[in-house]
């Protein structure tokens, strides 16, 4: 409770002239000469106990009467927001500002952003000199926020200036978390939570207490929530998108789907663009959005020319919050993923060599800047070779290879790169085995036991049966099965059955026994492919599916694909790398900044790229030695943020207890509504009532006993 | 001051209201002169009551001469005596009749008038009229005469002990009254029947009050109670919270009026029933007073009652 006028408060010492009255009056009764007491003896003795009260409640009155007008002459007030009287010295404040995505959406009344802007600014002119302020930005980078408390309100302003909007969701349970860490470190016992945000119930953790609870000192540190929201406008928003491409190859069709979905009461009607490499490629036709109703649309188009794409889908109609109408995608062609072949010497006959048709089907463009470069090795050659140039090596029908070039394998592998076992008449189980146990089974990523060929049990050979359809390398090609079971293998090693730890096995022939196995050792991969790629052990190389399915493999143990990922603004980025791997990768952010992320000291095997705060394709150059890939991320924005609900005041107040909540839907009387908070609310006008109410309680029980005319 | 009578307690106006009413015994009382009332006693007076047969040795005086001359036989004529009624006016000069309220007459001076009053009546009516006062013991004893010169010798004592009283101060506390004790001794004293008129405000305990009364009634006097109250005492108009002197005693109290009046007064109505039922149950005539009330209207209201009875 604050007093306005505090002196006034003496005035309750008067509260002690009933006290001396009545002892005054005891004493100084009048004297009055009476017939005879003999009657009155004994109704005092009766009465004696019921006087005593009723004198005490007269006294307890007069006292409170007397009392209260001197609380009530002091003007009392309260407030939450100031504990103690007046001339409280400083208080500490966060102030908290939800620059989630939902801020940049225009309302009947103006932007979103601005008001917030006002109220924040509002609230700082409220702070007297002594008070402390941290500011809170919920998204983006930490440099928006100033996180200590600070006197220095100027810094806070130019903070709230230049904050801008993000194209995230707000996490408001965890800011609150992070004020109440700050305000309990603080020296001063005075404190206040401002909240500025629009109330959309995303920004609230589903409602979720925080596993952080309040603290019962919590309670006197009040909450106040601005609400910045206006009278709605009706808003559509682009909430997702997916690209699909066969191969990262120029001229290969790419999908690009996007989901839509509105907001207003009635239906609507969009239209969105697609835009490639800045050029607007498309335009769909007229979509309907239902009321609540999400709705898909795809687009076709062909990638023309290698390198990286940068495309984005717009929406063509103004709405009230821009932000959700962008959606940004990449995809990468050509990533010129280097390959090696490693094969005995070529055969004389082209067609009758055992890498032929995995050559062809590497190699269909004859061009340097194509999406495999490809170099056919011998095997001696291996042992003088950094292999580290290679994304991928082939080992065709090997002889097993000697123990320095094994092991120059192993290190290839361990270091990231990727090693295809292709089977053949120069595969030699015991010699492999025999290698492999040469550097601790790190080279095979299983045993080998020796050649199956069709026989009376299995005149026709073998079919492909089953194909992984999770994995990303051969999922494609999972289902339907007739694009598999039609190749057939007459020839195949056989491999353990059953999958040791750590071994994947990716395909099955239709006796159940493995085709194609993978393991992966250190950051790279060991393949097996149990029969060959010639059309003496298999009609693989013959049919439709060999070439998708080889460069399909091919680009995604390489770690090249079309697709690029997507994320969300906040979601870090994550390239996995070996611990003495000199790689150096650079991001470009899409304003063209370039920052070269490093690795941290706690996980030296990833790099993490966190600053995705901006929304656009983020290009990637990774530097291994003379050679760079590129990739690319896009981040986009939240789809959560145009999900139209919001909280209740009772809810957050269920929420945030046992702070207790202020909510100013008004963002241009903040200072008012604040001025008001702080004064309190004014009890005079109580204890004025109360005071009326003591002294006509007086007045009864002083004149209960009245004078009647007796029935004597 | 001196009414036109010549005696204080004695107002003109107040004996022109009941001068013509009477005040008869109720039963037969011992007179010893003619007077209004039945004497108990069968002589030879004016009025014929019955016959007896003759007793030799009777005087020849009464005999009924025509009965015999009717009947031939000897018959003694038995005549009425009416005689005078002999009356004591008790009244009670305690402490507590010297209680007064404002324009109002102390409880002892209305005794006084009153006193005044009867005596007067009871002079004309050839009674014989004697006056006690008492407070804890008997402070004036005259006994019942019928000259007028015992009358003003009466209103002579009144006077001056009533202005004895009144000169004595409030604050100098007496020993209380007993009423009781000291009736029991004038029930002894009046060795003849007669009409006691008691003229008290009977503050004393009622049980033994009631006692001395049967002892009265007892000895077969007939007793007049006037019980007489001030105002204020039956109605307790105090207001203000006070210390209250018991005039008698001294004892004094704080009380607050407001709070005890309820109970004070169911008190006060149960000590009167009392002596109303006590009263009732041995024939004594009770009348409440108090003194608001005129005293001759009072009186004469009673009187002309006691007449129609």
């Amino acid at each position: 409770m604050t007093f306005g006028v505090a002196a006034f408060l003496w005035a309750a010492v008067a509260g002690i002239i009933p006290v001396v009255l009545h002892m005054i009056n005891r004493q100084h009764a009048p004297v009055v000469y009476f017939s005879t007491l003999r009657f009155l003896r004994l109704s005092v003795h009766r009465t004696r106990r019921r006087k005593r009260l009723h004198d005490l409640l007269l006294l307890l009155l007069r006292v409170a009467a007397l009392v209260l007008l001197a609380i009530a002459l002091a003007q009392p007030a309260v407030s939450w927001l100031h504990r103690w009287m007046t001339g409280q010295s400083s208080t500490s404040v966060v102030l908290i500002l939800d620059n989630s995505g939902s801020l940049a959406t225009k309302d009947q009344n103006g932007p979103r952003w601005d008001r917030l802007r006002s109220a924040a600014l509002q609230i700082l002119d409220e702070l007297r000199e002594a008070d402390e302020v941290a500011l809170l930005v919920t998204n983006g980078p930490a440099r928006q926020s100033v996180r200590g408390l600070s006197r220095n309100h100027e810094i806070v302003r130019r903070a709230v200036r230049t904050c801008r909007p993000s194209f995230e969701r707000a996490d408001l349970v965890a800011a609150v978390s992070e004020a109440r860490r700050l305000l309990r470190s603080a020296p001063v016992t005075a404190s206040e939570i401002y909240i500025v945000t629009d109330m959309q119930a995303c920004c609230w953790n589903d409602l979720q207490r925080p596993a952080e609870t309040a603290e019962r000192d919590d309670a006197g540190c009040p909450i106040v929530m601005v609400d910045v929201s206006g009278p709605r406008l009706s808003n559509s928003a682009l909430l997702a998108i997916t690209t699909e491409a066969t191969a990262p190859v120029a001229g290969a069709p790419l999908r690009v789907t996007v989901d839509l979905q509105g907001d207003a009461q009635v239906a609507e009607e969009r239209h969105v663009s697609i835009y490639l490499d800045s050029q607007k490629r498309d335009t769909s036709s007229t979509l309907r959005i239902e009321p609540a109703e999400r709705v898909r649309h795809t687009f076709q188009l062909t990638l023309s020319g290698s390198g990286l794409h940068r495309g984005h889908l717009q929406l063509e109609e103004e709405d009230a919050c821009p932000a959700d109408d962008r959606l940004w995608f990449a995809a990468n062609t050509d990533p010129s993923v280097r390959v090696a072949i490693v094969k005995n010497a070529a055969h004389e006959i082209a067609n009758l060599d055992q890498a032929y048709y995995l050559e062809r089907a590497l190699t269909l463009r004859n061009d340097p800047h194509g999406a495999f470069l490809v170099s056919s090795l011998a095997p001696a050659s291996l042992a003088s070779m950094s292999l580290a140039q290679f994304d991928l090596i082939f080992c065709v029908d090997l002889p097993a290879p000697e123990l320095a070039v094994a092991q120059q394998l192993v290190a290839y592998v361990e270091k990231g790169g990727h090693l295809i076992w292709i089977s053949g008449e120069h595969v030699d189980p015991v010699a492999y085995s025999v290698m492999d146990n040469q550097v601790q089974g790190r080279l095979l990523p299983t045993r080998l036991f020796g050649v199956q060929r069709e026989n009376v049990e299995r005149p026709e050979g073998w079919r492909i049966a089953w194909i992984d359809p999770l994995d990303a390398a051969v999922a494609p090609f999972a289902e339907p099965a007739s694009i598999h079971q039609s190749v057939l293998i007459t020839r195949f090693m056989k491999i353990a059955p059953t999958a040791a730890p750590g071994v994947q096995v990716l395909a099955r022939m239709d006796d159940g026994q493995p085709l194609l196995v993978r393991r992966r050792v250190g950051a790279g991969s060991t393949c097996l492919l149990a029969t060959s790629l010639h059309v003496d052990w298999t009609n693989f190389p013959l049919k439709p599916l060999f070439l998708p399915f080889l460069t399909h493999f091919a680009f995604q143990l390489a770690g090249a694909e079309a697709n690029q990922p997507v994320l969300l603004p906040g979601d870090p980025w994550q390239l996995p790398l070996s611990a003495d791997d000199d790689t150096i990768v650079e991001v470009v952010r899409p304003g063209g900044e370039v920052v070269r992320p490093v690795r941290e000291e706690a996980n030296p095997n990833v790099i993490h790229f966190q600053d995705t705060h901006e929304v656009g394709v983020y290009e990637v150059r990774i530097h291994r030695g003379p050679h760079v890939r590129t990739a690319a991320f896009a981040v986009n924005p939240d789809p959560e943020e145009a999900a139209p609900g919001y909280v209740t005041a009772a809810q957050l107040e269920q929420l945030l207890a046992p702070h207790r909540l202020f909510l100013c839907h008004d963002a241009t009387r903040v200072s008012q509504t604040i001025r008001d908070l702080r004064k309190g609310w004014p009890l005079g006008g109580v204890i004025l009532t109360l005071v009326i109410v003591a002294l006509v309680a007086e007045t009864f029980q002083a004149n209960r006993r009245e004078y009647r005319v007796p029935p004597v | 001051m001196t009414t036109r009578t010549g005696y204080r307690y004695l107002d003109p106006a107040a004996l022109g209201r009941v001068k013509n009413l009477s005040l008869l015994a109720r039963g037969v009382v011992e007179g010893f002169i003619s007077g209004l009332h039945a004497s108990p006693y069968k002589g030879f007076s004016v009025e014929f009551a019955e016959h007896r047969n003759y007793v030799p040795g009777d005087n020849l005086r009464h005999l009924d001469w025509r009965m015999l001359a009717r009947t031939d036989r000897l018959y003694m004529k038995q005549h009425e005596e009416e005689t005078n009624l002999r009356a004591q006016i008790v009244l009670d000069v305690s402490r507590s009749m010297m209680y007064q309220t404002e324009r109002a007459l102390p409880k002892l001076q209305y005794g006084a008038y009153l006193t005044a009053v009867l005596a007067c009546l009871m002079t004309r009516q050839q009674d014989a009229v004697g006056l006690t006062t008492f407070d804890q013991r008997v402070r004036l004893d005259m006994p019942a005469r019928t000259s007028a010169r015992h009358f003003g010798e009466m209103m002579t004592q009144l006077e001056s002990l009533v202005d004895q009283l009144d000169k004595t101060p409030a604050s100098v506390g007496g020993q209380g009254t007993c009423i009781a004790e000291t009736l029991h001794q004038l029930a002894e004293r009046f060795k003849r029947r007669c009409l006691i008129v008691l003229i008290s405000d009977l503050y004393d305990e009622p049980e033994a009050v009631v006692r001395a009364l049967h002892h009265f009634r007892h000895r077969r006097h007939d007793v007049i109670l006037f019980h007489v109250f001030d105002k204020a005492e039956l109605e307790f108009t105090f207001r203000e919270t006070a210390r209250f002197v018991d005039l008698e005693t001294g004892e004094q109290l704080q009380v607050d009026p407001g709070f005890v009046r309820d109970h004070y007064q169911a008190q006060l109505r149960e000590f009167i029933d009392g002596y109303r039922r006590a009263c009732s149950d041995c024939r004594i005539d009770y009348v409440m007073t108090d003194t608001s009330v005129p005293y001759d209207f009072m009186l004469s209201r009673y009187l002309s009652k006691r007449s129609g009875l």
